[in-house]
């Protein structure tokens, strides 16, 4: 009965496809599908053309087809993954790098494109440098001459931003064809970048600048009316740095395997790294952004000083708002007379010349200015402005000409008396 | 009084019994899908990693070739059918051992000899309820736990 049972099986094993009951090892298809797989993955892994990757999808068909037929053997033998699994992987993997190759094509020809654009931006950025030493030797001849002072101060911070404008588009320029994700840049890429970023001296340049803008705001007076574009540039230029220091880590980064590390330090070579220039641009901006802050503070505390108003000293927008708060306390409470500090400061010097920096957000914000401003303005009696007496005296006279033309209007001549008929 | 004490009695034994049958998980499958490859160290030992099975084959080397070092080195095929019994065979085997496990060993309950002149690159693989055993071009064979059961025509 055993006997007759095995053989009913035997028989039904003999009826299998031949393939499947071929003299091959299960092991053998298991290791020959992993091999292949293995295989696959490492040639879509170091493709570079899409031409290779239209190849390569075929060889992910036709191991698919090769080996469907084992598809329920390979589930089990290669658990946890599954056949159906591992093919997804490597098709996955087949789209994502023919996706990052396609781009890296398109990429190389607009690299190119860009390539005089960023050579003609570098040669501005020279030309630039050596107008910007003639603008500060200018400065220190002109320091006598008020108003030649001025043009060279107008000069020399249109310059700089112009400067500072022309890097960045450098910068965007270089960046530009790699698309946002930095990280998934090739290797090849990765490193033409760097070359440029080097050869286009970025970090230097933009350490210049900073540097500039340090020495500018040391080497002269400003009056309160300069500290708006100062205080744009300032910003402007810190967002701009932190957005390209992110792209540099990410291009120098990114690239840095902990494997590139270990044999860098084996070979005792340093791995290639920005941080040194990157930490140095990042302490030179807080270099600038603390001239920039003591000088604008200083500033508005000489107008008070110099016309004799004595106020808390203060270095910064909370420290302002508190001193004139204090003062203005101090007014109400004494009840001296604080015409000086309402006509002469506040309203001649604060509200004219200072309220377009001192109203950015940066500083004091428009509703504390406001706030300021309605308590120093509330120091002083309401006094009638000449202007509406001007207009009222106007008004009146416009009045008494109409009235006075009308009154003149000829009078209806009297009836003449009937003439007799003759 | 008497027929009420051999009730008890008979109660008594059945749940002394039924408290020590034994308890049986029926049906298990040990089937692995696919034999493992094992190189043999030069301790004689082999590792499997995805079945997490370690074992000493010294005393299959000296049964099999009279040498307790003649596998070092060499590769051994092993599988385990459904009923849970390893079977083990490698190159210039005349036989394929079968054994069940045991408290700490492998214990070996049939030899069956498969060549006469020993086997040249052996296979096995799993065809529930045989292990088949493959050998180059040579016909398959197809195994019990016990026996070969017959050569594929």
């Amino acid at each position: 009965m055993t006997r007759t049972l095995h053989i009913v099986i035997l028989l039904c094993l003999a009826l299998l496809p031949a393939t499947a009951l071929c003299q091959q090892s299960d092991f053998a298809v298991k290791k020959d599908f992993e091999e292949r797989h293995e295989r696959l993955m490492r040639l879509i892994e170091t493709a570079t053309s899409t031409a290779q990757l239209d190849s390569l999808k075929n060889g992910i068909e036709g191991l698919a087809l090769d080996f469907s037929q084992h598809a329920a053997f390979l589930d089990k033998a290669l658990y946890p993954a599954t056949f159906e699994q591992k093919m997804k992987d490597l098709r996955d993997l087949h789209a994502r790098v023919y996706d990052a190759t396609r781009v890296m094509e398109t990429q190389g020809t607009q690299i190119i494109a860009m390539e005089t654009t960023i050579k003609d931006l570098t040669y501005s950025l020279d030309t630039l440098a050596k107008e910007r030493d003639v603008l500060f030797a200018e400065l220190q001849r002109n320091k006598a001459d008020i108003t030649a002072l001025r043009e060279t101060v107008k000069r020399l911070q249109a310059h700089m931003q112009a400067k500072d404008q022309l890097l960045f588009a450098l910068v965007d320029s270089m960046f530009m064809p790699y698309g946002r994700d930095l990280a998934n840049v090739g290797d090849d890429l990765r490193d033409d970048l760097t070359t440029k970023i080097e050869k286009a001296n970025v970090l230097t340049r933009v350490y210049d600048i900073a540097s500039d803008n340090v020495r500018f705001l040391t080497a002269t007076e400003f009056q309160g009316k300069d500290f708006g574009p100062l205080l744009d540039n300032y910003q402007q230029f810190s967002a701009r740095w932190k957005g390209l220091s992110d792209k540099m880590h990410a291009v120098y980064l990114t690239g840095q395997t902990a494997d590139a590390k270990g044999m860098a330090a084996k070979r005792g070579t340093s791995v290639k790294t920005p941080a040194i220039p990157v930490v140095r641009v990042d302490s030179l901006l807080t270099e600038w952004n603390t001239a920039l802050r003591r000088t604008f503070w200083s500033t508005i505390e000489k107008e008070f000083a110099v016309r004799g108003v004595a106020i808390s000293p203060f270095a910064d927008a909370p420290g302002f708002s508190a001193s004139i708060r204090a003062y203005v306390d101090q007014v109400k409470n004494s009840g001296e007379d604080a015409s000086v500090f309402v006509e002469d400061v506040w309203k001649a010097r604060i509200d004219t010349e200072w309220k377009d920096a001192l109203t950015r957000e940066s500083v004091l914000g428009k509703e504390e200015y406001a706030a300021l401003d309605s308590m120093v303005k509330e120091l002083t009696p309401p006094m009638v402005d000449m202007k509406y007496i001007l207009y009222i005296g106007i008004i009146v006279i416009v009045a008494l000409v109409l009235w006075w033309l009308l009154a003149r209007k000829p009078k209806q001549p009297a009836a003449k008396p009937p003439v007799a008929q003759r | 009084m008497s027929t009420r004490c051999l009730k008890l009695g008979v109660f008594a034994l059945f749940v002394i019994l039924s408290g020590c049958a034994s308890l049986s998980l029926e049906p298990a499958n040990y089937a692995w899908p696919v034999e493992s490859v094992l190189t043999v160290n030069s301790m004689n030992m082999v590792e499997d990693g995805r079945y997490a099975l370690t074992v000493n084959v010294g005393p299959l080397a000296t049964t099999e070739f009279q040498d307790s070092t003649a596998l070092w080195g060499t590769t051994l095929r092993i599988i385990r059918n459904t009923a849970g019994y390893y079977f083990i065979t490698g190159p210039r085997f005349k036989h394929v051992y079968v054994f069940r496990s045991g408290e700490g060993s492998l214990d070996k309950t049939a030899a069956i000899e498969v060549s006469t002149t020993g086997l040249i690159a052996p296979a096995l693989n799993q065809r529930v309820p045989y292990i088949e055993l493959v050998d180059g071009a040579a016909p398959p064979l197809y195994l019990t736990n016990t026996d070969l059961v017959q050569e594929k025509q």
